[in-house]
């Protein structure tokens, strides 16, 4: 028996092996502890401590004004109008639209399930190519319009940020190697999945790319990452779609925005048999009995036992386990149920 | 001074790099040379962020370091800027 007083006070690496058998106080424990302990450094490290969210999962838009800052210039908050400035009004609305997906479909409070505010950052930097996550907001470039364009104008792009939010708080999935794949695939999942639902679109009718509205016609591709085609999005995507072709330099943090492709494609395959809207659930679920160091087979495992426990509350379809396991096998990831 | 700046990570993932030389006045280069050798450490939850590793080489040696998007000096990040603009 563990109990969340006396996992505090168990090693890691017992922690973990706990985890991965299932015990759920002990996956918490080893979350919110290495979750303290960074933010603990992080906050010495800045001199400032930062209290703890007690939002309403209100959103706040900042202007960075092209300058390297974040929280420049606050220029629109929940229940304001509109303003004069698209990306502004798109950062708005598209934060808007994940937020409304993750209450409406998983009964998620905000970001963290307890109403964290919504903050971000638009025209960041000059001619700045990203998007990025910082542990506590969104921050976007406009793009330097010869490759790139706005991406806070992305439904896709927006989702994925916010859902590395997601993740740091029911997973922490640290960042990199396969932890870190992962940490990107579950972006790239719910980027993708909220992206079709803004759009109205079944998986028919789905492209099954991600950022293809933050590329311009004179980039070499149609695409950051595809879903459905790993490795075919641009001239410089490298993503696998099998395990035999697992990237394991050093570069991109081992490989976070590389090795996605293999879980990605699993995904898709996923989709393919059981719908979106069961592997949506099914990987939710799974993200929030993740763990900080869960690897590809752990993710695998996991996913095959939130899907038993799914059907057996009738939740989705009977054949989810098969599909899963016939998608995954399909990487190089073969899955053993028992 | 001579310059090596390789860019990865980031949300579109794609590598970047820049090399050449560029004439700085001496104060200048001493600010970038000390601004590279200077260690910050980045302990922050970065999703995204792009990875600079900045490598210079003036008269007296070659300063190389590698930085995240919360511990980029800002003279680092305008010079990228500059020849980001100028490669354009």
């Amino acid at each position: 028996m563990c109990t969340k007083a006396h996992c505090f006070i168990i090693p890691p690496y017992l922690l973990e092996k706990l985890a991965k058998h299932g015990n759920n106080s002990c996956k918490r424990a080893l979350n919110d502890s290495a979750r303290i302990v960074e933010r603990r450094r992080s906050s010495l490290n800045n001199l400032l401590l930062r209290n703890e969210a007690e939002g309403n999962g209100d959103r706040f838009i900042y202007d960075s004004k092209n300058q390297f800052e974040q929280r420049l210039e606050l220029v629109r908050k929940e229940g304001q109008d509109a303003i004069e400035d698209e990306s502004v009004n798109k950062a708005y609305d598209t934060s808007g639209f994940v937020r409304k997906y993750f209450q409406e479909t998983f009964g998620l409070n905000s970001i963290d399930g307890n109403g964290l505010d919504i903050i971000s950052n638009v025209h960041y930097g000059e001619a700045y190519n990203n998007a990025y996550w910082d542990g506590d907001e969104m921050t976007y470039g406009d793009g330097d319009g010869r490759e790139f364009t706005d991406f806070a104008s992305a439904i896709d792009v927006v989702a994925h940020e916010l859902v590395h939010g997601v993740t740091q708080f029911f997973a922490n999935l640290e960042y990199q190697s396969q932890p870190g794949a992962l940490n990107e695939h579950f972006s790239d999942v719910f980027g993708t999945v909220i992206k079709q639902k803004y759009l109205e679109q079944d998986i028919s009718e789905a492209d099954w790319l991600i950022g293809d509205s933050v590329v311009t016609e004179e980039f070499p591709g149609v695409a950051i990452r595809s879903m459905k085609a790993p490795g075919t999005a641009n001239d410089f995507d490298t993503q696998p779609d099998h395990m035999d072709n697992y990237y394991n330099g050093m570069g991109d943090n081992q490989g976070v925005h590389i090795n996605s492709g293999i879980p990605n494609k699993a995904f898709y395959l996923s989709c393919l048999e059981i719908g979106i809207d069961d592997c949506a659930l099914i990987w939710f679920e799974t993200l929030k009995s993740l763990w900080r160091t869960a690897d590809f087979n752990d993710m695998v495992e996991t996913l095959v036992s939130t899907a038993q426990q799914l059907i057996s509350e009738n939740r989705i379809s009977e054949n989810a386990v098969e599909a899963i396991s016939n998608s995954f096998s399909q990487v190089g990831l073969t899955p053993i149920v028992v | 001074m001579k310059y090596q700046i390789n860019i990865e990570g980031g949300f579109t993932g794609i590598p970047k790099q820049f090399e050449g030389e560029v004439k700085l006045d001496k104060n200048k280069e001493r600010e970038m040379l000390d601004a590279v050798a200077e260690k910050r450490e980045d302990h922050s939850h970065l999703r995204d962020g792009f990875t600079y590793t900045v490598k210079f080489t003036g008269d007296d040696g070659v300063y190389e370091s590698q930085f995240g998007e919360s511990n980029l000096p800002s003279s680092i990040r305008s010079f990228i800027t500059d020849i980001q603009k100028s490669n354009g």
